[in-house]
């Protein structure tokens, strides 16, 4: 059975960048996306001492919305966060992906939890 | 395999003459070896005369992969009519469109793509960049950094900035909690003629090893290195490179373990 097997998936094959050609004096990176207002969950945070902002629930931004068929833009986050935190985050998005399906993720929850909290 | 990055911070400091000597006698040492050009000058390629496999297929295909370039580097090395164990992935004018990427982790894709390279020492010809996307992908792609540097003060500029960007590097690697094995393989040195050092030079080369150890000999820069650039040439083909081939061979064995 397994020498019947590939070794791993097949590779993609080499093809030029998408401005390949393009001149750099020409060249314009993609623009950046623009905010969508979107409304967002204000359901509380789960866990220990973990409350809904006191704040009258507000529309706020969400993240960027991907740019069809073009490459979001975004920066780097890393961090180390503690055991406690990281098993909230764990189950709350195990909750939204089951309320949301695949859309439900660590950065998304991340990105709408600090936007609740502290976008203008 | 071994992968050395060949770098400055500043331009006209013969990272280009390095890049390409360390390559080519490290061919002629047996080693299978790549020499990948990742400046958008282009300069070793247009030593080398080394033209892609295809439209656009140079290593900004790497740079700018919209899908997972793994193992690409072996797709897009080209042999050198040099010698047969000299390959080259060119560059060209247009890998300057990445410098502007902004895709996350696209300063991986260049490790990616050497993945089941057919080679054992991979040379990369660095742009003279503060940090930036090339340099980045140099860095995560390297096992070892050679400094280049002519006996000038463009040369202790050159290394100084580079040295601060590969600190700066291993600091970042660190806060993320990764693990960056790229190590200092110390700086090679070049200077005008065999004669006696002018005052500045020597000042030069003091400055430089105070900043990392110089790699000896101090590589002299002949009339013949100019001229084998205009022509395409290797100058180890040619009796007026001699000294300048075994002093870059003696530096490559020291710098590929």
């Amino acid at each position: 059975m397994t020498a019947n097997q590939p070794d791993r998936p097949a590779r993609s094959r080499p093809r030029p960048a998408p401005d390949a050609g393009v001149d750099p004096i020409d060249y314009k990176p993609s623009p950046a996306p623009t905010p969508v207002p979107a409304t967002v969950s204000n359901s509380p945070v789960e866990g220990k001492g973990a409350e809904a902002p006191a704040a009258a629930p507000s529309p706020v931004p969400t993240a960027p919305a991907p740019v069809a068929g073009g490459s979001e833009v975004t920066v780097q986050l890393a961090t180390r966060i503690s055991p406690d935190v990281a098993a909230v985050l764990d189950a709350a998005v195990a909750r939204e992906k089951a309320r949301r399906g695949s859309k439900a993720s660590k950065r998304v929850l991340i990105e709408e939890a600090i936007l609740a909290l502290w976008s203008q | 395999m071994q992968t050395v990055m060949v770098y400055s911070e500043a331009g006209g400091v013969s990272k280009t003459t390095a890049a390409v000597s360390v390559a080519m006698t490290s061919a002629e040492a047996g080693h299978r070896t790549v020499l990948i050009d990742l400046d958008p000058r282009a300069a070793s390629t247009k030593w080398t005369r080394t033209e892609p496999v295809g439209e656009g297929l140079h290593v900004g295909a790497i740079l700018g992969a919209k899908e997972e370039p793994t193992g690409w580097a072996q797709d897009l090395a080209v042999p050198s009519r040099w010698h047969e164990l000299l390959r080259v992935i060119p560059s060209a004018r247009d890998l300057s469109n990445r410098e502007s990427e902004r895709d996350d982790y696209a300063e991986l894709r260049l490790k990616a793509s050497l993945v089941d390279l057919d080679a054992d020492v991979v040379v990369i010809d660095c742009a003279n960049r503060q940090g930036g996307p090339l340099t980045l992908s140099a860095l995560h792609a390297s096992d070892r950094v050679l400094y280049a540097a002519t006996a000038s003060d463009s040369g202790i500029d050159g290394v100084t900035g580079a040295k601060r960007t590969v600190e700066a590097f291993r600091r970042s690697m660190a806060r993320l909690g990764a693990a960056t094995g790229i190590e200092e393989a110390g700086v090679t040195m070049t200077r005008d003629g065999t004669g006696f050092l002018s005052y500045a030079e020597q000042d030069a080369i003091d400055q430089v090893r105070e900043l990392a150890p110089i790699i000896e000999p101090i590589v002299p820069h002949l009339a013949i290195v100019p001229e084998v650039r205009m022509a395409g040439e290797w100058y180890g083909a040619y009796r007026k490179g001699t000294p300048v081939r075994e002093a870059y061979s003696e530096v490559m064995r020291k710098v590929i373990r």
